[in-house]
């Protein structure tokens, strides 16, 4: 709060000048308020403050105080009060729903806005069972709202910095200053404060220009919409970022494990959520394998099989004009278009999308022979897997892997998938996320884990 | 960090148990091969003991360092030129030999060529690596692999075709006096923790203190493989002509049959591990020598460039040579090119750690 004088020439006349570098914005009220002595001035964006707390707040106390020194008094200890430092500042502020008020000499400013995006949404794009139903909202205050009503500890900081040289949005900065990762933080915030972009509009956006690297696919950051899984990423020392205006949140840094982990784990009983654990990998697995396994086999060695599965196989093949390889792709790329339509069209329409692609087109491409039966069982089987994976960016990635691990099943047989398995692994170790071993098994405690190598 | 350790000392225990290494180990049955190995963890305590005593001397360095510190340069460099070489050939062999596997075993029309053209471009790919990454790889690579090695021991010492009374056999011919090979070769298997010479950077020393537990569990680990490598094709494939078979372990391992699984004849979860298994086993080779070539260039004022041309000619030496020696090697020159290799070894090793006794001294 502040209430210091104000008495250089150019802070008395500071609304005039304000206003006449807001012009010709229609939406700018510069508002006398005046009764038989006293003159009060007010400047403000009308389509950013809320008019009822305008109201409410200023004028009606203005009417109903009758000396000046108790309205000073009164606007000078209103909470929303705000620090008057630069003329740019200022500005900045009452694009952002302030409002300036002028008596006498003094100057205040009153953060009045009005947000109309504060809803909490539901979570849909990571659904849990037994987890809390609301996500985050679209409005950063809410949101912080949210995560400090949930994190009662001192220790959580919060910073907030502009991005976007243009749209100058608001971005938050949270840490549990006790067990934050101190290298990740400072790293984050060289690059948040070199970030050179006009317009930064939602957070996978900005996670894509925090990533130094262009051609990566497997996800370093984590954007999730669950309020809780932010809470327990900041209690194990991990830092997240929220941006004004979406409704997720970034955590840095993330491994290939976190993105395995749904919060459910945390919630289900411990068996339980061991063996959605286990069958989250072997989804995994499967997504990644069964194509180019299938292909290895099929075309190099099917004898690998049973002599029955080999010849089950084969029979469901006989009429299939396509080498296997062919085939698989021919599905896959279906499947994967089929995902992307269920993505991107209405909500009504989506249903009837999937069912006519995925039972018609199923049943009648293995009727007129251009799949194997086994094929779209496959197929099938892959596309359910993807889904088991909880985080989508994940998934994604998976996704895209999966085809180098069929292209190299494909060339070189069971012995090129292997290896190219094994290369995805040493890629995925290779990699860091902001100094943190992507994939790396922790099987000591992780202090014993994290003291001994070098980075 | 001391499972990582374990986890090199594992690799090559794999990797020997389907290596010439034990095929000559069963050539040579008859001339002392069963007491080399029951001898055998003298010579690994001696060695174990020997390198990594050394290397716990000097946490997070590697044996390049400690060369450049206190030897002139063109001494380091013969001595890391040799090195190189050695561990060069040690990878070369294990890519050569499992090409050929390979190729009788999996795809017998793929040409020999294509599969090593394969293995080079994956294992080009992850030799330029950081060290580390290798080191976690190959815990989650062991991590698969572990379910399925424990099936294939099971499998095969349960299986009605492990026939006792061969390996009985095989035990009566205790008493013959260890020939050198049999000696050399069954001390091939503890060399595993010879690539500490490069790795060792990456432990420090509060997380690398080998105590006697520790080489008690390591020398019974290779103990264990050698006489599973021994035992194993003799009890499934006999006695009298195992020496007629090229690839043992394969061949014993597709006696098996699994009639109830997906996948029917246990040869190819054999050859999936081993797959697994020797590109990890030719990757740590191969690693070894790009790290130390990194050392040597780096020593020549181009730090700066984390790959360079140098480098670039290092690894296309690699892919000349694998792809003319896989053409012209033929099976039976292999064998004994890896046999005299094998049996050069142990007096390569005692020469470094002679080496190491006079670095030792010298840090004092």
């Amino acid at each position: 709060m502040q209430t210091k004088k104000k008495k250089t020439t150019s802070q008395t006349n500071l609304i005039d000048l304000l206003a006449e570098k807001l012009e010709p914005s229609f939406d700018i009220i510069n508002q006398k308020l005046q009764t038989d002595n006293i003159t009060v001035h007010l400047l403000y964006l009308k389509t950013v403050v809320d008019n009822d707390q305008i109201q409410n707040y200023i004028i009606k106390p203005f009417f109903e105080m009758g000396s000046i020194q108790l309205f000073d008094s009164y606007i000078a200890s209103l909470p929303q009060n705000n620090k008057i430092e630069t003329n740019e500042k200022v500005l900045s502020q009452l694009s952002r729903g302030s409002v300036l008020v002028q008596i006498q000499e003094q100057n205040y400013l009153l953060d009045l806005k009005k947000i109309t995006t504060n809803l909490v949404l539901e979570t849909n794009i990571e659904p849990s069972i037994q987890g809390p139903e609301l996500g985050l909202s679209e409005d950063i205050q809410t949101n912080l709202n949210i995560i400090r009503h949930r994190y009662h500890n001192i220790s959580l900081k919060i910073e907030t910095h502009q991005i976007g040289t243009s749209n100058n949005q608001t971005l938050a900065i949270l840490y549990d200053q006790e067990n934050v990762n101190d290298s990740v933080l400072k790293n984050l915030q060289e690059k948040v404060k070199n970030l050179k972009h006009s317009v930064i509009l939602s957070s996978s956006e900005l996670q894509r220009l925090l990533n130094d690297k262009k051609w990566t696919f497997m996800p370093i950051m984590m954007i999730t919409e669950r309020s809780d899984r932010v809470i327990q990423n900041i209690a194990g020392g991990k830092v997240v970022l929220i941006l004004d205006g979406t409704p997720n949140a970034i955590i840095a840094p993330s491994v290939f494990f976190d993105f395995m982990t749904s919060m459910d784990d945390k919630y289900l009983p411990f068996g339980v959520s061991k063996f959605l654990k286990v069958l989250r990998y072997f989804g995994l697995f499967i997504c990644l394998l069964l194509p180019g396994v299938y292909v290895a086999v099929t075309s190099y060695n099917p004898e690998v099989l049973r002599s029955e599965l080999a010849f089950s196989v084969a029979g469901s093949r006989v009429g299939v004009p396509f080498p296997s390889f062919i085939e698989v792709l021919f599905l896959l790329v279906f499947m994967e278009l089929l995902t992307e339509a269920s993505i991107r069209l209405p909500r009504a329409v989506s249903g009837t999308a999937t069912t006519v692609g995925g039972l018609i087109l199923g049943t009648a491409a293995t009727e007129a022979a251009l799949t194997s039966n086994i094929m779209v069982i496959i197929v099938s089987a892959v596309a359910i897997a993807t889904f088991a994976i909880p985080i989508n960016e994940m998934s994604f990635a998976i996704r895209i892997v999966r085809y180098v691990l069929l292209f190299f099943g494909t060339t070189a047989g069971i012995t090129g998938l292997i290896l190219s398995f094994l290369a995805f692994v040493l890629y995925l170790t290779n990699l860091e996320s902001f100094g943190e071993p992507y994939l790396k098994l922790f099987v000591q405690r992780k202090k014993v884990e994290t003291k001994g190598v070098k980075s | 960090m001391k499972r990582y350790v374990f986890y090199l000392i594992i690799v090559n225990m794999l990797w020997y148990s389907i290596s010439a290494g034990h095929k000559v180990l069963l050539d040579l049955r008859e001339q002392g091969s069963l007491l080399s190995i029951v001898l055998s963890p003298l010579f690994g305590f001696m060695f174990l003991i020997g390198w990594i005593h050394f290397f716990q001397t000097i946490p997070g360095k590697d044996l390049p360092d400690q060369l450049l510190k206190y030897f002139p340069k063109w001494l380091t460099r013969t001595i890391l030129g040799i090195i190189s070489i050695m561990w060069f050939f040690a990878g070369l062999i294990s890519l050569i030999s499992f090409v050929f596997t390979l190729k009788r075993f999996l795809t017998p029309e793929t040409p020999a060529i294509f599969i090593t053209i394969i293995f080079l471009t994956f294992i080009t790919f992850g030799i330029l690596l950081r060290t580390k990454s290798i080191l976690y790889t190959i815990e989650i690579v062991l991590l698969i692999t572990f379910p399925f090695l424990i099936l294939l021991i099971l499998k095969a010492l349960t299986s009605s075709e492990f026939e006792l009374d061969f390996v009985k056999e095989a035990v009566m011919h205790i008493n013959h006096f260890p020939s050198f090979s049999a000696i050399a070769n069954s001390f091939y298997v503890y060399l595993g923790v010879s690539n500490l010479i490069i790795f060792n950077n990456q432990f420090q020393q509060h997380d690398f203190t080998f105590k006697w537990k520790d080489y008690l569990i390591a020398v019974l680990l290779c103990l264990g493989t050698l006489f599973v490598s021994f035992f194993i094709p003799i009890g499934l494939l006999g006695y009298e002509n195992i020496d007629t078979i090229p690839y043992p372990m394969m061949t014993a391992s597709d006696t098996l049959r699994m009639p109830l699984g997906i996948i029917e004849r246990v040869l190819y979860i054999a050859l999936t591990v081993s797959i697994f298994t020797t590109f990890l086993s030719i990757l740590v080779h191969w690693h070894v020598v790009v790290q130390i070539a990194k050392k040597l260039i780096m020593t020549k004022k181009n730090i700066h460039q984390p790959i360079n041309w140098l480098l670039g000619l290092i690894i296309g030496t690699f892919w000349i040579i694998s792809i003319y020696l896989i053409n012209v090697i033929n099976e039976y020159q292999l064998i004994t090119f890896s046999k005299l290799f094998n049996n050069m070894l142990p007096f390569f090793f005692f020469t470094m750690i002679l080496l190491f006794q006079y670095l030792k001294r010298r840090a004092r």
